[in-house]
């Protein structure tokens, strides 16, 4: 029986997630980041026999707003039909989560205080009194650290006594004399018209807030009567001494100083090493002489960990599937299975699904619990703060370092991240560029590619990917600011950055869900992908016309375009035919060269042979990396891009920029190479 | 004394803010935050570049670029 609906809100980085997943068993990503849950998810507690529905709601600062990633936030809890609302708060900064707490507490009748992390707050010499706080706002009140379990029981039977008892009496927030005179002299107005109970919807429409009007201006039809009764009242406080553009600055201040007081009863600091154990880490992660150069070394030492840690696997992977083949072979061939088809599935699906596996599996399967690891650590906020001067001179937003992190996994998930970038222009700028980085479906192949052709150790090989990374962070810096000067001029807009304390990351729990959540997931999109590509590209290069497969003719079309930019046809039509997965470019390109009859893929030695046998050079090399990393989206980006901009004409940019770009480095790393070699 | 700008703090700096001039999104930001009038700051960490710098403000560390800062001033206390 579904007894209730209750809505989890809180500010960023709260552990917000933690909460919903330890609530409802569910396994919504978190990280130490604010901004990290972008959209909302929904799931079940049960107890007894009894169902609450919980929310799980993005991270804002506040109920006031104009930004995308808010707007998610404000519009539900205005708008939308629930029983009740769980404010998560941090425990080691309580008073700024009050401040959205008493936001909330205006808005929803039953709000229910649950302060998360206690655990780091007495690491830190934090003690919360629960009760306390719970005297002071007048609402329920539970302590708990979400991650190790504590308090959760608490949570639950709060949660449910929370739908079942009548509304808490919350303490109301004061405001100066004449200020509460017109909030009372407009409730009746805002009651009757738009049909709100709560003094929340009151205070944004006297402070005419944005936000909330337009968000109210596309449910409600426009009242000029509560128009004429709030200029009314902006005069009769004006006489007052308080000037119409001060009004929104003093109800916001009042709240602030309310958290402050509620904190003066609620919290005790007894040692004042709050900050100092982060200080002295910052000092090295993002010192002045030391923040760069950490921060290439430990993505370098990820990177040689991905690196050398996937050769071994990769070649007992490619063993195993090698002789599985054979094995299917000769059942295939003795259950009389005709010839042609024996050769499409054997050469063309299972050799493709077998390269995917081999190459792509132990690289991700490294790179994603370590990647993991900084990001519940706290890292990658650190990466912006020491990025951001160069992003404000590619006139963008620091945050977009945060988003290039994220599309190193998967290029979707950095597009639907640039929510967290406020400025639209500077949102685009990000999910243009965002294809830059190298996803988890092509960094394996450009390791190949550097293993082959430019280092045989893997110490050599992180050194030249971390440069290729780099790289492509400069070719972005260098191409968000052609755009800034182009098609989406502009200044860079103001942002706050939060930088959340460090967190010990629980390494069970990072290798378990990075795993089997983001590597299965995403090899499972590449095997998907795979058999029908294995399919099509065996038929391509096995039917002939006129003494030429079809791949063939494909490719000599387009060979002397690709020539030009150092790369050849075949290339060219692995680049094209991977448009639904990037993870099977390479073995497209390896089957072209060996004329569909491909085997042993995964050995590098043989992969080596084949590729110098059809003229791959050093330079062809160089340009095919560089065009791994400057191309166009895949299939599954580009929608997700339609979606997140709305409109063909980013959608369209964000494949011409990358391909423009790739196309021009290519053709000058040819022109020069000829020149000069 | 005389009010400094957020933007001159160095390291280890403390003030207690008198003035937000900051004006549109960024305004409500900030006071949501709880940079506001009376508020201490402290100047925490600055980025090597030497822009972005942090601040700890009412238990959270918040960066923010020189010009978003400049516009934030307080007096500087002992």
């Amino acid at each position: 029986m579904i007894c209730g609906k209750i809505v989890l809100a809180g500010n960023p980085n709260v552990g917000k997630s933690t909460v919903f997943n330890a609530l409802t068993g569910m396994k919504q990503h978190t990280g130490n980041w604010s901004g990290k849950t972008v959209g909302s998810a929904e799931g079940s507690l049960r107890r007894k026999g009894k169902e609450i529905r919980l929310i799980d709601l993005p991270g804002t600062y506040s109920l006031i707003t104009d930004s995308a990633e808010e707007e998610v936030t404000m519009d539900y809890l205005c708008f939308e039909k629930f029983d009740g609302a769980l404010v998560v708060c941090d425990a080691c900064c309580l008073e700024r989560n009050l401040i959205f707490a008493i936001q909330v507490a205006q808005l929803v009748p039953k709000t229910l205080l649950c302060v998360n992390m206690l655990d780091d707050a007495r690491k830190k010499g934090i003690k919360i009194d629960i009760e306390a706080l719970s005297k002071e706002t007048g609402l329920p009140a539970v302590g708990i650290s979400a991650a190790n379990g504590e308090g959760l029981d608490e949570l639950e039977k709060a949660l449910f006594r929370l739908i079942e008892e009548p509304s808490p009496e919350f303490v109301p927030v004061r405001y100066p004399k004449a200020l509460e005179k017109a909030i009372k002299g407009l409730a009746p107005t805002v009651k009757n018209e738009y049909g709100f109970d709560s003094v929340y919807p009151v205070l944004r429409i006297l402070e005419n807030d944005h936000g909330f009007a337009s968000a109210a201006g596309k449910r409600f039809i426009k009242s000029e009567k509560m128009a004429l009764e709030r200029k009314k009242l902006v005069s009769e406080l004006a006489e007052n001494g308080i000037l119409e553009e001060q009004i929104a600055d003093k109800i916001a201040a009042c709240a602030v100083f309310r958290a402050e007081e509620i904190c003066l009863s609620a919290v005790t600091v007894s040692m004042d090493k709050t900050h100092s154990k982060d200080e002295k880490i910052d000092s090295v992660l993002t010192g002045r002489f030391l923040g760069i150069p950490v921060m290439l070394l430990l993505f370098g030492f990820i990177f040689w960990l991905t690196v050398s840690g996937a050769n071994y696997p990769s070649a007992l992977l490619s063993a195993a599937f090698e002789k599985v083949g054979t094995w299917l072979e000769s059942a295939f061939v003795s259950i009389g299975m005709p010839a042609v088809l024996k050769s499409l599935l054997i050469d063309g699906v299972w050799n493709v699904l077998s390269w995917v596996v081999a190459v792509m599996l132990p690289p991700m399967a490294i790179f994603f619990p370590l990647f993991t690891i900084l990001e519940d650590i706290g890292y990658l906020p650190r990466v912006a703060f020491n990025l951001d001067r160069g992003f404000k001179s590619a006139g963008a937003c620091g945050k977009q370092a945060l988003t290039m992190c994220m599309g190193l996994g998967c290029g979707a998930v950095g597009v639907t991240g640039a929510r967290i970038i406020d400025s639209p222009r500077e949102r685009l700028i990000a999910v243009i560029t965002n294809s830059f980085m190298p996803c988890n479906g092509r960094l394996p192949a450009i390791i190949t590619l550097i293993a082959i052709f430019f280092s045989g150790s893997s110490l050599l090989g992180a050194v030249i990917l971390t440069g290729v990374v780099a790289f492509s962070v400069l070719i972005t810096l260098a191409v968000s600011k052609i755009l800034s000067k182009t098609v989406l001029k502009g200044v860079p807009a103001g942002f706050t950055l939060e930088l959340p304390p460090y967190r010990m990351p629980k390494f069970g729990k990072v290798i378990v869900r990075s795993v089997f959540d983001r590597t299965v997931k995403i090899l499972a999109r590449a095997v998907i992908v795979a058999v029908p590509a294995g399919v099509i590209i065996w038929l391509c290069s096995n039917f002939a016309f006129g003494g030429k497969t079809l791949l063939e003719i494909f490719s000599s079309l387009l060979d002397p375009f690709a020539r030009l930019f150092g790369l050849d046809g075949n290339i060219l039509c692995g680049f094209i035919l991977s448009f639904p997965a990037n993870e099977i470019a390479l073995p497209i390109m390896a089957m072209g060269y060996s004329g569909g009859e491909l085997a042993e893929l995964g050995s590098m030695a043989e992969t080596a042979g084949l590729f110098a046998a059809n003229g791959f050079t050093n330079i062809t090399a160089v340009c095919t990396i560089i065009f791994f990393l400057f191309h166009w989206p895949c299939a599954t980006t580009l929608i997700t891009i339609r979606k997140e901009t709305g409109s063909f004409k980013w959608t369209f940019l964000s494949v011409a920029v990358p391909l423009i770009t790739g196309l021009s480095l290519c053709f000058c790393v040819n022109i020069i190479s000829k020149l000069f070699l | 004394m005389r009010p400094i700008p957020l933007s001159d703090m160095k390291k280890g700096d403390k003030i207690v803010i008198n003035t937000v001039r900051t004006a549109g999104n960024l305004r409500q930001r900030l006071m949501d935050i709880g940079f506001i009038e009376g508020t201490t700051v402290e100047c925490v960490k600055i980025s090597p570049f030497g822009d972005p710098k942090a601040y700890l403000v009412r238990g959270a560390v918040i960066a923010l670029r020189k010009e978003d800062a400049a516009e934030i001033m307080g007096v500087e206390t002992v």
